[in-house]
């Protein structure tokens, strides 16, 4: 038998799980929004930017990974430029400045940051020497990126960005003290930032005590809760999510786990769960058996971003997190989301595909 | 750094076990929400969402000795401005209401809430209502059932009046006041899921009791024989 077959296996596990959840999310957004008349419209503008998607794609499939992954700093440089000036062009949604208005085409430059961002502190991590290097560059990488972000503020997007490079530190490191200090030098003055923010105060009381204001600061975290009961351990069937239709917030991006949950119920929540913890092994699978070290770690750190995306929102979802604005990938309506989910699904397979070169002038 | 094999196998494995966990509080914490404690959320939302009301049955008619209806109901609708809207909002209402239902509208500016916008709406008017209500949350396509009498003096004496009492349409005077009980039936009751800002929920609307419609009373030759009856 191939020695590769269990791998290709892998491989097409992973391109059907991402296009179950590309799909489940299509018909979550339809129910979650088609009691409104709204459904048909969101669908179509989500297999457009799908449409957008697999083009990014296919251009990071044609890439060979080397050239990518030489040309990170540049990229890295062109995605922190966007991210910087949103602050004087962008324009504000729901108390954020993190958007672009292209001619009514809104896009977010930190969901395409996501992969590149990824891409560098692997280049970062693989490249330094000791310990003492990586942390001090994967930290810096890390403020550098944060900043802008604090600016708009976006908390959920630079908690991604805090837990992969926790993460990648820890795959290349491997040193629990270093990482815990690390965490705890970002932490404190993040967490000095955010409670600082009268916002980000009310969602925090909103989340502890949902009952005591549930017209104001409890209002997000007591809908979340009532579409998952709506639905219950079945769901209600799609186009039949009244809840999310008439109540539940942001019902097709931020909270698109509590309205898929009330359209297929907990079984269908905990299916997409284990599929989003299938994708992060089978990123290891595939990962681990790459013979090329610098592959090997962005293919599983890849998997592991996917994942950790969206068991933030997950959580947020099942009011495990208090409510921040963040979608989850692949299922949440958003172009700049899904465009960036799917640079990343691109970069991925381009760093599986992409011949290794050492080996094959060996 | 290089990776090696083995040291990214333990390492990774520990974040996969990491995950798994984190994906278990998650399943517990759905599970709590889709049934441990799925009644006492039910129970909140229903409490926060779902309206009953009346289901008006529909009065009998009074017909004559030759089968001619003297008096029926009929349902009226009608546009209100439920909330208050502001000036260049409620310009462009009612421009789009002109197309609707042509009409000079007054000014929004010293209006008290609710104020009718426009009544006797037909069936193709109303279906368009719908659609503008999505756009506009701040005003409401009502119903109410009007009692409809033929046009002649002394028929309308005979047949007498009808007032809303208690929220039910009763016969205050004439034969609509004699043959009441017969008339006016029974109401049934529905429930319905309104939005944050008041409106129904599409498909959401159910009847909990349905109405028992009164019945029809002929008439002999004369309405004022059977009114001396």
């Amino acid at each position: 038998m191939n020695k590769t077959s269990p791998l290709i296996q892998s491989e097409i596990w992973l391109i059907l799980i991402l296009l179950t959840l590309l799909t489940w999310g299509g018909f979550t957004i339809y129910s979650s929004s088609s009691i409104s008349g709204e459904g048909e419209i969101f669908g179509w503008k989500q297999l457009i930017w799908c449409g957008v998607g697999v083009l990014v794609i296919m251009l990071a499939l044609l890439t060979d990974f080397d050239r990518i992954y030489r040309h990170a700093f540049i990229l890295a440089g062109l995605i922190l430029l966007p991210l910087l000036l949103v602050w004087f062009c962008g324009i504000k949604i729901n108390g954020m400045r993190g958007w672009y208005d292209l001619g009514g085409i809104y896009f977010q430059p930190s969901e395409l940051g996501k992969p590149i961002y990824l891409l560098l502190i692997c280049r970062l991590a693989a490249s330094a020497v000791d310990t003492r290097k990586c942390a001090f560059m994967l930290l810096t990488c890390f403020i550098v990126f944060s900043l802008p972000l604090v600016l708009q503020p976006d908390f959920g997007t630079i908690l991604v960005y805090g837990a992969i490079t926790a993460m990648v530190f820890w795959i290349y490191a491997g040193k629990i003290k270093w990482l815990l200090s690390g965490m705890a030098v970002v932490f404190m003055p993040l967490a000095a930032i955010a409670l600082s923010q009268p916002y980000v105060l009310r969602r925090f009381q909103g989340y502890l005590y949902p009952e005591d204001d549930p017209f104001g600061t409890g209002w997000h975290t007591l809908q979340l809760r009532y579409a998952m009961a709506s639905g219950g351990m079945t769901g209600r069937g799609t186009g039949e999510a009244l809840w999310s239709n008439a109540y539940l917030p942001y019902s097709y991006c931020d909270s698109a786990f509590a309205a898929m949950t009330e359209t297929t119920g907990a079984i269908g929540g905990i299916i997409t769960v284990v599929l989003f913890v299938m994708i992060a092994v089978l990123c290891l699978r595939i990962g681990s058996s790459h013979p090329d070290p610098i592959r090997r770690g962005f293919i599983f750190c890849g998997g592991i971003m996917i994942c950790i995306q969206a068991f933030i929102h997950i959580s947020v979802n099942v009011t495990l997190f208090p409510v921040t604005g963040l979608t989850c990938p692949l299922l949440s309506y958003g172009g700049s989301s899904l465009t960036g989910t799917l640079l990343l699904v691109g970069m991925i397979f381009a760093a599986i595909r992409t011949p290794d070169k050492k080996k094959s002038h060996g | 750094m290089e990776l090696d094999r083995e040291q990214m196998k333990k390492r990774t494995g520990l974040i996969i076990i990491g995950l798994s966990a984190w994906a278990l509080i998650i399943c517990v914490f759905l599970f709590n929400y889709t049934f441990l404690q799925r009644g006492k959320y039910l129970d909140e939302s229903r409490k926060l969402a779902w309206r009953t009301g009346t289901y008006s049955a529909l009065r009998g008619q009074i017909i004559s000795d030759k089968g001619t209806p003297l008096a029926w109901s009929e349902k009226k609708y009608a546009i209100i401005l439920s909330r208050m809207i502001s000036v260049e909002r409620g310009k462009e209402l009612f421009q789009e209401l002109n197309a609707i239902y042509p009409k000079n509208y007054q000014s929004l500016s010293d209006v008290q809430i609710p104020h009718l916008l426009c009544s006797g709406l037909n069936p193709e008017q109303v279906e368009m209502a719908i659609e503008l209500q999505k756009k506009y949350p701040e005003i409401q396509l009502t119903s109410r059932v009007e009692r409809i009498v033929r046009d002649e003096p002394e028929l309308r004496k005979s047949i007498g009046e009808v007032a809303w009492i208690n929220g039910i349409l009763t016969g205050i005077s004439g034969l609509e006041k004699k043959y009441n009980t017969v008339l006016s039936g029974k109401d049934g009751t529905y429930k319905v899921m309104v939005s944050r800002h008041g409106q129904w929920i599409p498909g959401s609307w159910q009847v909990v009791t349905p109405p028992q419609n009164g019945l029809n009373v002929n008439l002999t030759n004369a309405p004022e024989k059977d009114l001396s009856k």
